[in-house]
Order: structure tokens, then C-alpha cells, then sequence
């Protein structure tokens, strides 16, 4: 025995037997139960004890305690429940006069099947994906069967790859078919209900949004950004004949208004930057042929900053001095690697609008600077008319 | 005498001779046979593009785009193909596929084109604009078919719905009609860029 309790592998049985024990012990009741009911919630539901003899009398008990329901119609082997609700559910078991155990029945309450949300989504030509959703929860085990139908043909499977996702998919449909039918029929063992719906392949058509944006400076264009980007990974390798069209937008960090452009190729120039300052850009993707197709979620926004000289770096101020006046609330405090003074004579309304603020600043200084003066003067002549008064004071108090 | 027949054979000889660029001239010409280039794919492209969106104009003009859950047309042209078939059009076969379609698509809209001028209605301009945009795509594509000697598909004459006695049964007719046009032409584009891209391979 000590050699047993010694030995690590004894101990690991020892340890496994115990938790058998204890998970025998924790789990009698259910290792009784000998059928499982179901019934649906709200309703009236019974509960037969089997293999008693008819008249003979049976005691209910439900998980254990006697069954605290009233069941007025309850005959000498059965139990009814009446207008059913969660509590009600649990391992009943049926006893006859000695106590002895006759039959255990697990009640599960729920609801039949519903009509679902269905969606689909089409990512490109040869992929539909469904999903669903419960509208109302049934609470029961449900399964699902996915098929759909094109113009009133024979339906055909949409793939479950896992069993308890609610998702199926087709691959490689007949997308230029107009009619594309999705029945997901929901099964559960109150019944089974399907719901059938529509989709456009067409219209339904969303490509994932383009992928690795990117965007830079073209050298020595300050008004210039090459922004290119990839193919969404879903979207056909070899696109020739899947066309994308897209859209690029852009803007100026702490502007509220995007500017756009649109290409069918994978890149872009922006030829109208604001100049030396940082910019947003996004790109997103529609299929080139159908104008009725869903546009892609935008791309990440990626940040980028026109070309600016760099021999001009060291003569200015900082960024922040001319761009606060056009983006005073949100521009960004962070100073770069370029300074974009070269750019300001391309620029006429940012001089302008530089100039004035210079002006602006010089005729405050002015203003101060004579208000300053003025009050000065102002407090001297008080101080000498003050120093005349008291003079004045003095020389009557004295004695003649 | 014999060189009187040497003569007169070499006389009947150079006659011949002189002659056979006559003799052939006379024969049927056959056209040159070559595939079509990608500027005449391209033309094709941009004509189906063009039949697509006035298409799509035409459906968006309607008071109503309907799901089509009817289908008053029992010889329109349908499409099994799958994206997938794109990349193995070869270009005989297709031309000659798509001439027929649109062959078949062209009496449907004259159908639908008599009807929709009977009722008054006010797409009637349009129609007429699309049929002959759909005769001009014809034209072009028979020409490439004469270039690679594609088979002319015959089109059975189309089982066409009795007129329509209801303003909304126009409608619906019209739906249908335009709702698988606009299909047709979408596959149709993406054959023209399918087998342009086969000749740049």
C-alpha cells in the first residue's frame, strides 16, 4: 500500500477513480433518466409514467422533490402540466406506492421553429455565403438544412462546412442566372418551419474592401500623392475578365471634406494636395460592369504627406505656425521631417492668407505698443498733477 | 506543219496564261481568315458595356424593379454558365454563341418595342434607341465571325406572350425582358475581356 500511494502513477489512478466517483454521484439523477420530453412552453403538457398498470397509483417527483405543480387532471400515471413555463423543466421521475423507482423522463421546454434572418453575401462570382439567425429563441436542439433553388430547378445543397455554424456557402454558382433561391428550414422536435429568400447575385454583389493601401510623395511635385493598393484577396487572381472599379478618396487632416477620384486600375495619382500638409486617403471597390453591385468597405486610411523641398527646412517656423489658421481645432501638433516652406509661393490663397495673418499680428503688436504708451503717459501726468496738488495743499497749510 | 502546231500551242498557252489572272478573279473571293484584334474585342466590349448601361437606365426609368417572379418569355436566351467557364471560352464557338443570343434578344425587344408603341408608353424612344444599338452589336459581331468563319447558330423563331392587355402586364414583360438583358450582356462583356485576354496569353 505505501509502495501504491508512493508511486505517482497509483496516485493518478487513485485521483481519476475519485472523480468518477464523484461525478457518478453528481449525475445519479440524470444517468436514470430514461427519455427525454419535449414540450412547448405556455402550453399544457403530459407526462406519462410507462409500464404501470392501468389504476395503479404513482408518485411524481420532480428533480428529486415532490412536483409543487397543481395538475387537476392528473390520472392515476400521468402528470399534467398546465400552461408550461421554464421552471417546469427538469428530470421527473414516476414512483408507485413503495417508492420504488418506475420511469424518469427529462422535460425540455421551448418553442417550435421560427422564421429566420437570413443574409447572404456575395464577395465575387463564385462564392455566395448565407448566414442566419434565430428571431425567436427556441431553446430546443435545432438543426438547419441549407439548399437553394435557381428559376424553379431542382434544389441543390448549400454547404454546412460545420454543423453548429449557421452559415452555408455555394461555390461557383450560375451568377448569371436572374432567380437565385436560399431555403434554410429549421428543424427542432416541436416541428420544423423553412424560410426562403430571395437573393439578386447582382445586386448583392460586394467585393471585400482593396487591400495594402499605400500612398507617397511624388519627388519634387508638391501638390502630388501615388497612392496605390491591391486587389481584394477574395477577388480573382487573374481578373481579366472581373473588372474593378475605384474610388479614392482624400483629404487633409482636419478637413471634414473628402475629394475623390475614380480608376480602374489599381493606383492613383492625386495631382491636387494641399501643399506640405499630411493627408487621409481610403480606397474602396465596386465590380466595373454592374452599376447596381454593392461598393466594398473602405480600405484602412492610410496618412501621407506631399513632397516638399528639403533645402528649405532650416528657414521657417514650424508647421504648426501656417496651418493652424486653416485647421484651428483638429490639425495635428506633430512636427515632421519636412518643412513645407518652398511650397508657400505655389500656394496663393495660403500666402494670402499667411500674409494677412502676419499683418493681423503686426497691427496688434502696434495697438498694444501705443495703448501701452499712452497709459504710461497718462499715469505720469496723474502722478505730477497729483504732485501739484499736494505742493498746493502744503503751501496753504503753511503759516504766512 | 508541225511548227505551225508548236506555234499555235504555244499561242494557246500564253492565251491561257494571260487569262488566269481573270479566271481567278472571277471565282468567289473568300475573306482572309484571321482573329479578331484586340481593338475589334474591344469595340465589342465597349458596344456591350454601352447596351448594358442603357439597359440599366431603362430599368432604373420603370416605377418599380421588381423581382422577376413570372416569366411570360419562354424562349429568351438563358445562361448556365459559371465564372469558372470564363477562362475556357474558345472564340469560335462563343462568337457564334452570342451572335444567336442576341439574334433571339432582338425579336423579344422588337415584341416588346411594337407593344410598348401601341400603349403609349413612355419608354418607347429608348426601346428604339436599344434595338438599334442591339443591330449595330450584331453587324459587328457577325463581321468577326465572316474573319474566323464562326458558324452561324439559326435562331428559332421566339414563342413570344400574347400582346399585353393591361398597362402593368407591359410592365412586368418589360421587366423580364430588360432584368435577363442586362444579364446577357453582362456575361457577354466579360466573355469579349475573357477572350481577349486568351489572345494576349
Amino acid at each position: 500500500m505505501p509502495g501504491l500511494v508512493s508511486c505517482p502513477g497509483g496516485l493518478i489512478v487513485i485521483g481519476i477513480l475519485t472523480l468518477f466517483f464523484v461525478h457518478i454521484n453528481s449525475e445519479i439523477w440524470s444517468n436514470e433518466v430514461s427519455d427525454i420530453q419535449f414540450g412547448s412552453l405556455g402550453s399544457n403538457v403530459t407526462l406519462i409514467c410507462g409500464g404501470v398498470q392501468h389504476g395503479s397509483l404513482v408518485h411524481w417527483r420532480q428533480n428529486g422533490s415532490s412536483v409543487r405543480f397543481r395538475q387537476p387532471h392528473t390520472s392515476s400515471s400521468t402528470l399534467v402540466l398546465l400552461n408550461t413555463t421554464h421552471s417546469m423543466e427538469g428530470n421527473y421521475s414516476c414512483h408507485n406506492q413503495r417508492g420504488v423507482l418506475l420511469q424518469t423522463i427529462r422535460l425540455r421546454l421551448g418553442y417550435p421553429p421560427g422564421y429566420l434572418g437570413v443574409s447572404c453575401q456575395v464577395p465575387n462570382h463564385f462564392k455566395i455565403q448565407c448566414s442566419w439567425t434565430q428571431r425567436v429563441t427556441t431553446y430546443l436542439p435545432t438543426k438547419y438544412i441549407a439548399s437553394y433553388s435557381m428559376n424553379d430547378e431542382r434544389p441543390q445543397p448549400c454547404e454546412q462546412e460545420l454543423i453548429d455554424v449557421n452559415k452555408c456557402t455555394i461555390s461557383n454558382p450560375e451568377f448569371w442566372k436572374p432567380k437565385y433561391l436560399v431555403n434554410i428550414t429549421e428543424v427542432n422536435p416541436l416541428g420544423s418551419n423553412s424560410t426562403i429568400t430571395f437573393v439578386d447575385l447582382a445586386k448583392t454583389l460586394k467585393p471585400d474592401a482593396p487591400d495594402a493601401v499605400t500612398c507617397v510623395e511624388v519627388n519634387g511635385k508638391p501638390t502630388q500623392l501615388l497612392v496605390q493598393w491591391d486587389l481584394p484577396k477574395s477577388w480573382p487572381a487573374n481578373p481579366a475578365a472581373f473588372p474593378l472599379k475605384f474610388e479614392v478618396q482624400y483629404r487633409p487632416v482636419g478637413s471634414n471634406l473628402w475629394s475623390k477620384l475614380e480608376t480602374e486600375i489599381t493606383g492613383a495619382m492625386i495631382m491636387d494636395a494641399l501643399v506640405g500638409h499630411l493627408h487621409h486617403i481610403r480606397v474602396r471597390a465596386q465590380d466595373a460592369f454592374i452599376n447596381h453591385s454593392q461598393w466594398s468597405e473602405w480600405s484602412q486610411v492610410v496618412q501621407a504627406r506631399p513632397w516638399s523641398d528639403p533645402s528649405l527646412n532650416t528657414e521657417e517656423t514650424t508647421e504648426e505656425f501656417y496651418e493652424s489658421p486653416i485647421f484651428p481645432s483638429t490639425f495635428p501638433v506633430k512636427a515632421t521631417e519636412k518643412s513645407p516652406d518652398s511650397s508657400f509661393d505655389e500656394n496663393g490663397s495660403m500666402s494670402l492668407l499667411i500674409a494677412l495673418g502676419l499683418f493681423a499680428a503686426v497691427m496688434v503688436a502696434v495697438v498694444s505698443a501705443i495703448t501701452i504708451l499712452l497709459w504710461v503717459r497718462n499715469r505720469r501726468r496723474d502722478n505730477v498733477t497729483k504732485q501739484e496738488l499736494t505742493s498746493m495743499v502744503k503751501m496753504k497749510s503753511l503759516p504766512i | 506543219m508541225k511548227l505551225l502546231l508548236d506555234s499555235s500551242s504555244s499561242l494557246l498557252f500564253s492565251v491561257l496564261l494571260a487569262q488566269l489572272p481573270l479566271l481567278t478573279s472571277a471565282l468567289p473571293a473568300h475573306p482572309r481568315r484571321h482573329p479578331p484584334t484586340h481593338a475589334d474585342l474591344d469595340k465589342l466590349t465597349n458596344q456591350t458595356r454601352h447596351l448594358q448601361k442603357l439597359t440599366h437606365d431603362l430599368i432604373s426609368d420603370q416605377e418599380f424593379d421588381s423581382v422577376i417572379d413570372h416569366h411570360r418569355f419562354k424562349s429568351l436566351p438563358a445562361i448556365s454558365s459559371r465564372a469558372n467557364d470564363l477562362s475556357s471560352l474558345e472564340l469560335k464557338p462563343t462568337l457564334s454563341q452570342l451572335h444567336a443570343d442576341l439574334k433571339s434578344f432582338e425579336h423579344h425587344f422588337e415584341w416588346l418595342n411594337k407593344v410598348t408603341r401601341k400603349h403609349h408608353h413612355s419608354s418607347a424612344p429608348k426601346l428604339g434607341e436599344m434595338i438599334s444599338h442591339i443591330k449595330s452589336l450584331i453587324t459587328s459581331l457577325h463581321r468577326q465571325m465572316m474573319r474566323v468563319e464562326a458558324p452561324r447558330i439559326s435562331v428559332p423563331s421566339p414563342s413570344l406572350p400574347p400582346p399585353p392587355s393591361f398597362h402593368w402586364e407591359m410592365d412586368q414583360s418589360s421587366q423580364e425582358l430588360l432584368q435577363k438583358f442586362r444579364l446577357f450582356c453582362d456575361w457577354a462583356a466579360r466573355a469579349f475581356l475573357s477572350l481577349k485576354s486568351k489572345m494576349q496569353a
